[in-house]
């Protein structure tokens, strides 16, 4: 059940507020447990094993959190015993198929080879898997103190706002406000407002540009025009920012609506005027998270020049396989520690002293970077490189661009303009005035709308 | 005491461990005993576009992998009419290759490998030839107006037309060429047409196929009395992908129905009540689309429904070129 769904909308989130702003305050966090374990199960009935699953999964990092204490013995085998629980369950789920899918190329086994399992990843457990290792690793380093209560615990780990595609909420961060909130009036529409600007950007935008892409797939690399195979690209770094970034703010404002502060995840990554910069401002939460539990523990910077080029590296390797369990993560992981390494040896010094130059050489490098990303079969990847550059092109229709441009040329506009900060600012300034009021409920009759009509429409699929 | 409360803490979570261990692998077995998929799993920013969430929002899923895991006998029967169109068993897999022969040989067994009538004298059309064609589709038809090597076709057709809305009076369209919108019976009175392609109904497939047969029977009717010299080719609908196919069986009923058996049979319903191949023949372009479960081949597109651009011109093009009554 994803937020941008009506079932979400009418039923489970109206249902489970009336409900946690009636209950007394001592028995919120358990109404946050319970409907958060009904979310997950409710995703996963088409394969009811993973509730047992995240159940035994909740109960056991609880218990082992319970003997990382500094004055526990055991303390570090508890420590490893969860670290190989938890990682081994993403391992399994996630990276099983593509290592064995590679060991039977690398060996000629095609057929009769290891089999492919062809699970089902489990909702949100990359999300999930990252942030009950930060408990873990927080109370074994004293950083935090270890949750007594399960429900306090499974509050935290499996509450839904952030349950999906995070924010990754480390748990030193929200334990006081686990354990004491306060859910106003303020809080509340605050709360509203931001998710109702999450969900515009998601459904009215990020929906929209999806079209476009989905619309180059359909025809084909070898067959989209120059401009198209460079709009396509631009439209696809909106679409995935929108998306993106629409979801953590609905998960930010549902947060809120809670009583709970999360961190923010994105703060306009698109005007960053180098790839060190960018990675600050998008997806925050998990660079912190890299920093804080791989960088760090490397070593960082302190071990030398070489040494940190390597731990940067790692870093870059595993966000890279993180995304994805696909040799295209791998590059462009790999790429974007190129580029990281090239800033931070001198060119960084040069894009912060060239303002036009670096926004130049960003606005080529992200939708690049996101092709990578975005195509997961490497011929393919390197089809549309070659259109990018007019190497390839068969069958190309040339009126492909206008057509496109016609259709998506507005959701494109828009989508640059909120890229910038300029908008944020005039919200801010009207924030608190009348006239939010009816510009967020145009946006969310919009949303529900769209989406309205794209549950009725059976043939959306259909569109060419 | 102390001891022994750290040897019970370590028994509990030897026994928690051991148990998710235990249903890991009970995971691993069930998947292993279904089958294999080739699908791998989708990267994580597929989750919040929702490839992970079986009950995804429609209009953002359908360019991502999906991991569901499709079983190969979901072809029950072949067909209630006349002539079996399954070309030589193509669309079937082992199971069901046999009860496809079974019933085609209480029918007589009318097609032939490239997919239609035998008998029929097809053969490679002339320079020109869709000088003088009208193409009658929806959203694949689409792509082949745009993608195509058929110098001088005349294209009517739109994103999710059917058989019943082509023929209403209110649906008008585009037609490359023409500065005004044209109807049907518009596009039909522009012009002398040599032949006319029609390929309709994936997007009404679900519904009854009596009357998607009826409205064919208008639309039939209809090019006969505007262009009585022209010959008619009925197009079987191209089938789904194979991942495509599995994706539509995991949805809501009617999305279920949508897949290539049902198509089959709705195309066979049409072939039976029209194709009299004296005026009106029926071509099959999923004889060199098909992979070896009956299904759309995935190289050939991107979304599992429609043919990317380069097939279009380079495979559908081709058959109609090499299937021409001259």
């Amino acid at each position: 059940m994803v937020f941008s769904s009506l079932e979400f909308l009418f039923w489970f989130l109206p249902f489970f507020l009336a409900i946690y702003y009636i209950i007394p305050q001592a028995y919120k966090n358990l109404c946050i447990f319970v409907f958060s374990f009904v979310f997950y199960a409710y995703g996963s009935l088409s394969d009811p094993i993973y509730i047992i699953l995240l159940a035994v999964s909740v109960i056991a990092n609880w218990f082992i959190g319970l003997n990382l204490g500094e004055d526990k013995p055991h303390r570090k085998l508890f420590l490893i015993a969860g670290l190989v629980i938890d990682f081994g369950a993403l391992f399994v789920f996630k990276y099983t198929d593509f290592i064995f899918g590679n060991i039977n190329s690398l060996f000629g086994l095609e057929n009769g080879g290891l089999p492919t399992l062809g699970l089902v990843l489990p909702i949100g457990i990359s999300f999930y898997t990252f942030q009950v290792v930060s408990y873990l690793v927080d109370v074994y380093r004293n950083d935090a103190t270890a949750e007594r209560s399960i429900i306090d615990f499974g509050t935290y780990i499996m509450m839904f706002p952030k349950f999906i595609v995070g924010p990754i909420v480390r748990f030193e961060d929200i334990q006081a406000q686990i354990h004491k909130r306060t859910v106003n009036s303020k809080y509340i529409v605050s709360g509203a407002k931001t998710f109702i600007l999450g969900l515009g950007m998601k459904v009215l935008l990020a929906n929209q540009l999806a079209n476009l892409w989905n619309d180059i797939l359909t025809i084909g690399f070898t067959s989209i025009s120059v401009p198209l195979a460079w709009l396509g690209i631009i439209s696809y770094s909106l679409q995935l920012y929108f998306d993106f970034y629409g979801y953590s703010l609905m998960a930010i404002g549902l947060g809120k609506l809670l009583g709970f502060r999360f961190p923010d995840n994105f703060t306009h990554p698109y005007i960053s005027r180098s790839m060190t910069d960018f990675w600050r401002n998008w997806h925050i939460t998990l660079g912190v998270w890299f920093k804080k539990y791989v960088y760090f523990p490397l070593g960082g910077n302190r071990k030398g020049t070489a040494r940190t080029y390597f731990n940067m590296l790692i870093v870059w390797l595993f966000t890279g396989i993180w995304h994805g369990a696909n040799w295209n993560f791998i590059i462009w992981g790999l790429v974007l520690f190129g580029i990281v390494s090239l800033e931070k040896s001198g060119f960084g010094k040069f894009l912060d002293n060239h303002k036009i130059f670096s926004h130049c050489y960003m606005t080529l490098l992200i939708p690049l970077t996101w092709l990578i990303f975005a195509v997961e079969d490497l011929p393919e990847l390197l089809i549309y490189f070659g259109r990018l550059i007019g190497i390839g092109g068969e069958y190309v229709f040339v009126g492909d661009f206008a057509q496109s441009l016609s259709s998506y040329g507005v959701f494109i506009a828009i989508g640059i303009l909120l890229s910038t900060k300029l908008p944020l600012k005039l919200y801010k300034k009207f924030e608190n005035t009348i006239f939010v009021v009816p510009f967020l409920l145009a946006v969310l009759g919009f949303s529900i709308y769209c989406l309205y009509m794209g549950l009725n429409d059976p043939f959306m699929y259909f569109r060419f | 005491m102390e001891n022994d409360t750290n040897r019970i803490t370590l028994i509990i979570v030897a026994i928690l461990i051991i148990a998710f261990v235990v249903i890991g692998l009970f995971v691993v077995k069930d998947k292993l005993g279904i089958g294999k998929s080739d699908e791998t799993f989708t990267s994580d920013y597929d989750i919040e576009t929702s490839s992970d969430d079986p009950q995804s929002d429609p209009d953002t899923t359908s360019t991502y992998g999906s991991d569901i895991i499709i079983s190969d006998d979901s072809w029950p029967d072949v067909t209630s009419g006349v002539q079996s169109a399954d070309n030589s068993g193509i669309h079937t897999s082992n199971t069901e290759s046999t009860l496809s022969k079974a019933t085609t040989s209480s029918t007589t067994s009318a097609y032939t490998s490239s997919g239609h009538m035998s008998g029929v004298n097809f053969t490679h059309a002339p320079a020109g030839y869709f000088e003088d064609a009208l193409f009658i589709g929806d959203s694949r038809t689409v792509g082949l107006s745009k993608y195509n090597t058929l110098t001088g076709a005349t294209f009517f057709c739109d994103t999710s037309m059917t058989a019943a809305k082509v023929i209403k009076s209110d649906t008008q369209l585009t037609v490359e060429g023409y500065s005004e919108k044209l109807t049907l019976d518009g596009v039909l009175s522009k012009k002398t047409y040599g032949k006319v392609y029609i390929m309709l109904g994936i997007n009404e497939c679900a519904g009854s196929h009596s009357s998607i047969v009826k409205s064919y029977g208008k639309l039939i009717d209809k090019v006969k009395a505007a262009q009585p010299n022209a010959i008619i080719y009925i197009q079987r609908n191209i089938h789904i992908s194979k991942s495509r196919e599995a994706t539509n069986l995991s949805k809501t009923n009617y999305q279920k129905l949508i897949n290539n058996d049902n198509l089959n049979k709705l195309d066979d319903a049409i072939a039976a009540a029209y194709v009299d191949n004296i005026k009106v023949y029926s071509l099959n372009p999923n004889s060199v689309l098909d992979d070896e479960n009956g299904a759309l081949k995935a190289e050939y597109t991107g979304d599992g429904t429609h043919l990317k651009g380069e097939f279009c011109a380079k495979i559908w093009s081709k058959y109609l070129w090499d299937n021409a009554i001259v």
